[in-house]
Order: C-alpha cells, then sequence, then structure tokens
C-alpha cells in the first residue's frame, strides 16, 4: 500500500480541524477491517485514525 | 435356408456427434435416454372420375428427424445446439474473482471510488460461487449483494442480512489506496486513488468462482453470430444378451435449442430434435449396420 502523499491545501485543512476539534457534526459508523467505530453526534473524533479524516471530510463528519 | 434369429433392435447405448470435415466425434454422449430415429413419408394419390378410390400412389417427401434425449451437458453440445462454443477456464487453485464493472452510475469502479474487487490472500477457500453487486449507500461506504446463497457456507459462514441478498452486516469504508475486506468471503475491495467521493445508487458487479480442480466453463448465448453448424451422427443401440449391435450412422444433421430444466429435485433432461439431410457425397441421408457375432 503506498503512502498518502499530503498536500499543503489538507495540511491547513488539518490544521483547522485539530485547532477547532473534532467533534462529529452527525453520527456515522466506520468499518474498515479489523476497525470499526459507531460515531455520534458530539462524540470527540481526535482519536480516529488519520487514514479516515477524509472520509470523515467527505461525509461532512467533520 | 434355416429360419434365422430375427434382428431385433433394443434401448440405446451411446451417441457421438461428428465433425462433417474430419469424421472425429464431438464427444459421446452416454447419458442418453432416447435417440430415435423418425421417417414420416407421404404418399402422394390420384383420384379423378365416379371412382371412389385412388387410381395411383406415388411417394412424396421424406420428412427425417432425430429426436434426442440426453441428461449431460458436455462442452460440445451448447456449439451443436446453441451454435456458440463455451470458453474453458482451467482449475483455479486459488479461486477467482472477475473485473469489477460498474453497472449503475460510474463513480464506484473510478478514482473517486474503488481500483476492483480481489481475492484476499489467504482467505481462497472463503471464496463463494456467485454473481456480486456493490452497492453506494454514502459517499465512502458500500453495501455488498448476492444473487445466490447456494454457496454461501464454503469456507467461513456467510449471512443473508437482508432479502434482497446482502452480505455486509454493516456498510464497508472506502479508503483512498487501502484495502477493504469483505467479511467471511474472500475478497477484498482496494480504494482508488481518491479523494473518496461516489454517488449514492451507484452499482458495480462481479462474478466470483471458489477454488476448483476441475476447472470450469463461460459462455454468452443468443448473439446475432451464433450458429449451430451440421454435424454427423452414429447411434448404437445396446448390445442385446445374443450379442447383437445395431448402429445408424446419420450423414448430415441439423440442430437448433437446448433446454436448461432447473426442477425441483429432478434432473434435467434435453429433449432435442435434429432434421436429418440428404448428403450427396454419400448419396443418402443415414447408413445403418446391424452385427450378430
Amino acid at each position: 500500500m503506498s503512502k498518502k502523499k499530503w498536500f499543503a491545501s489538507e495540511l491547513v485543512d488539518l490544521a483547522n480541524i485539530k485547532e477547532k476539534g473534532m467533534v462529529a457534526k452527525k453520527d456515522f459508523a466506520i468499518h474498515h477491517n479489523d476497525f470499526h467505530l459507531e460515531i455520534k453526534k458530539g462524540d470527540d473524533l481526535s482519536k480516529v485514525p488519520p487514514i479516515y479524516w477524509d472520509n470523515l471530510k467527505t461525509e461532512q463528519v467533520i | 435356408m434355416a429360419v434365422t434369429e430375427p434382428r431385433i433392435i433394443f434401448g440405446v447405448h451411446s451417441v457421438a456427434p461428428y465433425s462433417r470435415t474430419t469424421g472425429k466425434a464431438y464427444g459421446l454422449l452416454k447419458v442418453i435416454k432416447d435417440s430415435s430415429l423418425s421417417l414420416q413419408g407421404e404418399l402422394i394419390s390420384l383420384t379423378g372420375g365416379s371412382n371412389k378410390y385412388e387410381w395411383a400412389v406415388e411417394d412424396g417427401k421424406v420428412t427425417a428427424e432425430m429426436a434426442l434425449k440426453f441428461a449431460e451437458y458436455p462442452n460440445f453440445v451448447y456449439e451443436l445446439f446453441l451454435g456458440k462454443a463455451v470458453t474453458v477456464n482451467a482449475a483455479d487453485a486459488s479461486g477467482f474473482a472477475s473485473t469489477a464493472t460498474n453497472k449503475n452510475g460510474t463513480s464506484l469502479v473510478s478514482v473517486a471510488g474503488i481500483t476492483g474487487v480481489t481475492v484476499l490472500a489467504g482467505s481462497e477457500a472463503d471464496l463463494k460461487f456467485g454473481k456480486y453487486i456493490i452497492e453506494v449507500v454514502s459517499a465512502t461506504t458500500v453495501h455488498v449483494y448476492t444473487l445466490s446463497d447456494v454457496d454461501i457456507t464454503r469456507g467461513a459462514d456467510g449471512t443473508l442480512q437482508t432479502d434482497d441478498g446482502r452480505i455486509t452486516a454493516s456498510a464497508l469504508t472506502i479508503t483512498a489506496t487501502a484495502d477493504t475486506t469483505i467479511p467471511n468471503f474472500g475478497l477484498k475491495l482496494t480504494g482508488a486513488a481518491g479523494p473518496i467521493a461516489m454517488t449514492i445508487g451507484d452499482t458495480a458487479e462481479f462474478e466470483v468462482r471458489p477454488v476448483n480442480t476441475g476447472g470450469s466453463i463461460d459462455v454468452i448465448i443468443g448473439a446475432s453470430s451464433d450458429r449451430t453448424p451440421e454435424f454427423g451422427c452414429v447411434m448404437v443401440a445396446q448390445q442385446r444378451s445374443n450379442g447383437q449391435m445395431f448402429e445408424i450412422d446419420a450423414f448430415k444433421c441439423k440442430a437448433s435449442g437446448l433446454p436448461f430444466g432447473l426442477a425441483e429435485k429432478s434432473f434435467s433432461e434435453i429433449d432435442a430434435k435434429a432434421k436429418l439431410l440428404f448428403d450427396p457425397v454419400k448419396n443418402g441421408v443415414f447408413r445403418q449396420r446391424h452385427c450378430s457375432p
């Protein structure tokens, strides 16, 4: 599996997220191989592995 | 001259359709139930005047047909009766998953979705025969469906989650360039370059073959170019207890159509007809041989 190449704009995005805090804006579930996480609106997402941050953005959870 | 043993025909032993070019058999049909020749002759009558009876009768046309009833599907019957040769696949020592192709929409198999579905190394024993559908349920998640549970308990048990054949208990997350396992099915989906952003409702389809040693076939029937060939056919009756043997060699036959019977607790039987044609080279329709050893 190749390493993800981060772009500057994405790093800025992630920095903003960290500054504002990773709080779920809606319910969502991640089921990926052995990783399973049920997210409720308002949950702290700071422990969610970075591999899933793009998913959370696309799904408008963060 | 002494009284001779009557010539009696009993049962059917085998039917061997053969190439009219090489003479070689396409194969031998052994699970054969019937291979009867019917020769329906027409008599043309002359009547006239006040006579109630016919003045003359002459031979009309003879319709020669072979009724074939058998219960096996060797590769050559697809060619002879449906006009299309099958594709023979070698044994799949590690199983097989076909290339996933978009069915509805275009986002699933794309740079914003998945690159495809492949066999999960080490879980080949969990591969289950069937046709599968992947459906996008949110921008980054999919469900997977099967169109048959006939093989669902091969290896790790799979479970139908819904009446429409869903096999995933929860929607699977697709992440860019990473693999996502389909649990218990020996398969994985690979995320494309991303960012992952699929269209809800888009679907893709693929087929799976489990690990097999006997090989497999694949054939699409019904193209306008499909055409059944003419073939010769040797039919042999069952050898009688007194040793009598009986053979018919039909020089030029043509058939079309092949049923596939999927009926409750029944073997599928093929009930097909072939026309027997005049062969100008042999100056005949068929040849019959009988022998009493």
